[in-house]
């Protein structure tokens, strides 16, 4: 069985689909990049802020200085234009994807699912000689002219899309999103002004039939894509899909990726006939390009075994907190848990100088920026970092015995707001552990 | 043939699996409810609330500049307690409005006619100076040297008698001041509400189009929402919490009053919560239209009741809790901090209701950057 799988594995398959995929991701990306750097998000979400919210055990990832930003943006910037180009395509891939988790590991207020996703296909693509066809690099260097791989090597970003999708749907099999019809509900009320549709948006009915059919999307859209079949179709509706979610909902780039990366799900030979449609030729290849592809090796066989392993494990580990996911935003990140949360919150905290007697009420807004603290409001564990920053600002920090308490309400979903932790929890004394959750309130 | 014979299978197979999603859906139809006229809302907000609330500091800034002309023109104690309670008229009035900085150019103008706290030190330098004092002049000063707040400095002082202040108005310089500070609100307010008019720059227009909900930062209700929490977090923050040392370090400051001055800060403070509440109830009356039916539309609840009910309900208790304070601001911060601790707490019951409950539903967007729900 394993046997079989392998050769399947290994078998030739045409260039171009990972080709097309390098190209559209580049393209995507260094759209992407440009507009975070137009839209001066380099400085909205990593100078200006005086404290960054960590991941737990990445502590020691920090900014650079305003210079140090902008020239790791320029870097992607460029390095996102070789990979489209196919240029310098080993080099450019490496630093794009180091610099991009470098960036999206600095603040966990400016995690975004699809942040998430770049970073995992640009590692990806560190495996995959994408730069061998329709590249500056083949065309500078024909020796590397290839016109078969493996089948893994596009299998693997066909895989990653489908843990994405995947996951995504299961995600969506729960009360609110099936039953409610919610968070869609909630968005879709704020766009009854859009064409056509819009006046049914204000219609419960509509928000449980999109939420059902997003959950089907979801669940189903890589199979439909990986019958040849019904692929046409399917991409069609890709599209649809993606780009509706782009006129209805402020998610950024995420629409693009997505449209651009399920190219991957198409053949060589049905890519060739699409180009040749549109009257695009595309260039022949030489003889030595016919050679065998390279197989895997061991220790790429090794790390994406791995890799898969942590992508397959990562989504469900929220099973092992007690509650909702969703409410207590415990293992919700890296799960491809996307578009099930409309939350708001209001933090009070309480800075106590038990040495002194003295209770200090302070909300926040003084120390982070509208975005950090909005993302802070409902997330139990950057509750805790802030409290412990307060702490340490505290003009006695270190020689007062300090506590920190706060009083934060969550509205979720729609439903009335609760208390998200225990406001009777010093929050200098609550450690921060993978599993130490038990401050943290059910709804 | 064969190839089309597919395209209607395949068809037919997913329109089978939308078939079932469909009849869910249409179940639903029944239950269906009517659209909730957003721009009616906003329409009538700008009709019961803002025009009225216009209306009367334009009237009360003219009011103002009268008295001030009066006052310069015969400075003595009853023409400045006549300037006095026109001033109190045109912060009360101001206060009503003051949350409808809706973009940059009238943010600019809203500054001109009241940022607090104003620049005591560069005023003191333009009454010793000798730059030649008129409303163009002061019109071409910076924001914090002018307004009700900086006209304040001028007329009150709480530890001076009004006889000692009408003593300091034997300076020519302070009597042209006060007068160009006076006429220059009252052009702020002519400028407002041009800026608004149908018959000027029509900015109300824009107002109730731009009616997208918390889709777009830019929509009016989403900023409309914002600057209801903005108001109160600056009241929580800067005006109870500093002053009460609440939000420091325990020990009362009277000096960081709204008012220190006028010892108006309650007042303001009154004023600016009614204008609130009437913006979310649409105008003065809950029958208007305004945030407390679009929450009922949305079936918007609270403790198994209406969310806008339970959110009025928190207005009041606020504002019973100002009026239930008998001392100026900065006496009750000392001589009855419980008074200020229970109107604190209030405002304080007031925003969680807004800034978690009310928001929510609203799908209310704080910054312009990328979701996907993962929040």
């Amino acid at each position: 069985m394993l046997a079989r799988i392998e050769r399947h594995l290994n078998q030739p398959v045409d260039i171009l689909p990972l080709a097309v995929f390098r190209i559209a991701f580049g393209a995507v990306m260094f759209a992407s990049t440009l507009r975070f750097i137009v839209n001066g998000w380099i400085d909205a979400l990593y100078i200006q802020p005086q404290f960054h919210f960590s991941y737990l055990g990445l502590e020691w990832v920090k900014p650079l200085d305003a210079q140090g930003m902008t020239a790791v943006f320029l870097a992607l910037l460029v390095a996102s234009l070789f990979i489209m180009l196919g240029f310098a395509y080993r080099a450019a891939i490496a630093v794009f994807f180091i610099l991009f988790t470098y960036v999206e590991l600095i603040d966990q207020a400016t995690y975004l699912n699809h942040y998430y996703f770049v970073s995992l296909v640009s590692f990806l693509l560190n495996f995959t000689p994408a730069h061998r066809y329709l590249s500056l690099d083949a065309r500078l260097r024909p020796i590397l002219k290839l016109r078969y791989v493996p089948f893994w090597r596009i299998f693997a970003l066909q895989l990653q899309l489908a843990i994405v999708y995947f996951f995504a749907g299961f995600a969506k099999l729960n009360e609110d999103w099936l039953l409610q019809g919610r968070p869609l509900a909630i968005w879709l009320k704020a766009n009854t002004s859009f064409p056509l549709i819009g006046p049914l948006f204000d219609h419960d009915w509509m928000a449980v039939l999109l939420s059902w059919s997003a959950a089907a999307y979801d669940l189903t859209i890589v199979l439909w894509l990986a019958w040849r079949r019904a692929r046409p179709f399917a991409y069609a509706t890709v599209i649809a899909f993606h780009l509706l979610t782009a006129l209805l909902f402020p998610i950024g780039v995420f629409p693009y990726v997505m449209i651009a990366s399920t190219l991957i799900f198409f053949s060589g030979g049905e890519l060739h006939g699409a180009l040749k449609q549109i009257g695009i030729r595309l260039p022949s290849l030489p003889r030595h390009s016919f050679r065998p592809p390279i197989q895997i090796s061991r220790p790429a066989k090794l790390v994406l075994i791995l890799f898969f392993a942590l992508q397959l494990t990562l989504p469900l580990r929220h099973y092992f907190y007690p509650g909702d996911a969703n409410w207590t935003m415990e293992g919700y990140r890296f799960a491809w848990r996307v578009m099930l949360n409309e939350k708001a919150g209001f933090a009070t905290f309480y800075l106590v100088d038990k040495t002194a007697g003295k209770t200090q009420i302070v909300y926040g807004d003084q120390f982070l920026t509208p975005q950090q603290l909005r993302h802070m409001t409902y997330q139990p564990d950057m509750i805790l970092q802030f409290a412990r920053f307060l702490a340490a600002q505290h003009p006695y920090a270190g020689r007062h015995d300090l506590a920190v308490f706060a009083e934060v309400h969550v509205a979720h979903n729609g439903k009335p707001s609760k208390l998200l932790i225990d406001p009777e929890r010093n929050l200098l004394e609550v450690s921060r552990e993978l599993f130490s959750v038990n401050w943290i309130l059910r709804y | 043939m064969r190839a089309s014979r597919r395209h209607v299978i395949l068809v037919m197979i997913i329109l089978g699996a939308l078939a079932p999603l469909s009849l869910f859906a249409v179940s639903h139809i029944a239950n269906a409810q009517d659209s909730f006229d957003r721009r009616a809302m906003l329409g009538s907000i700008v009709n019961n609330v803002l025009q009225p609330g216009q209306e009367a500091f334009t009237k009360a800034s003219r009011n103002l500049g009268a008295a001030a002309e009066h006052f310069a023109q015969s400075p003595d104690e009853d023409s400045l307690a006549a300037l006095r309670k026109a001033w109190r008229a045109a912060a009360n009035a101001w206060q009503a409005i003051a949350l409808f900085n809706m973009d940059l150019r009238l943010t600019s103008i809203h500054n001109q006619v009241y940022k607090p706290p104003a620049n005591y030190e560069f005023i003191d330098k333009i009454l010793s100076g000798d730059e030649i004092i008129s409303e163009a002049f002061v019109d071409g000063i910076g924001s914090t040297s002018k307004g009700l707040d900086a006209l304040e400095y001028l007329i009150f002082d709480p530890a001076k008698t009004r006889g000692d202040i009408v003593d300091l108005f034997d300076d020519e310089r302070r009597r042209q001041f006060t007068l160009a500070l006076a006429q220059n609100i009252e052009r702020k307010a002519g400028e407002i509400h041009d800026y608004w008019s149908p018959d000027g720059r029509k900015y109300v227009d824009r107002f109730v189009k731009a009616d997208q909900a918390g889709g777009v930062l830019q929509g009016t209700i989403n900023m409309l929402a914002n600057k209801i929490f903005n108001t109160l977090q600056t009241d929580l923050e800067m005006w109870l919490g500093e002053p009460s040392g609440i939000a420091l370090d325990g020990e009362p400051h009277s000096e960081l009053v709204e008012s220190p001055f006028a010892r108006h800060s309650h007042s303001h403070l009154a004023h600016r919560l009614i204008g609130l509440q009437n913006v979310f109830n649409g105008g003065d009356d809950e029958d208007q239209l305004g945030f407390d039916d679009y929450l009922i539309f949305l079936g918007a609840e609270f403790d198994d009741r209406p969310l806008s009910q339970v959110i009025n309900e928190r207005f009041a208790a606020a504002i019973d809790s100002i009026d239930a304070i008998e001392l100026p601001l900065a006496v009750a911060i000392s001589e009855t901090p419980e008074d200020i601790a229970a109107l604190y707490e209030n405002i304080r019951q007031l925003q969680i209701l807004l800034r978690a409950d009310m928001k929510s539903h609203l799908s209310i967007l704080i910054t312009l950057s990328d979701r996907d729900g993962d929040q």
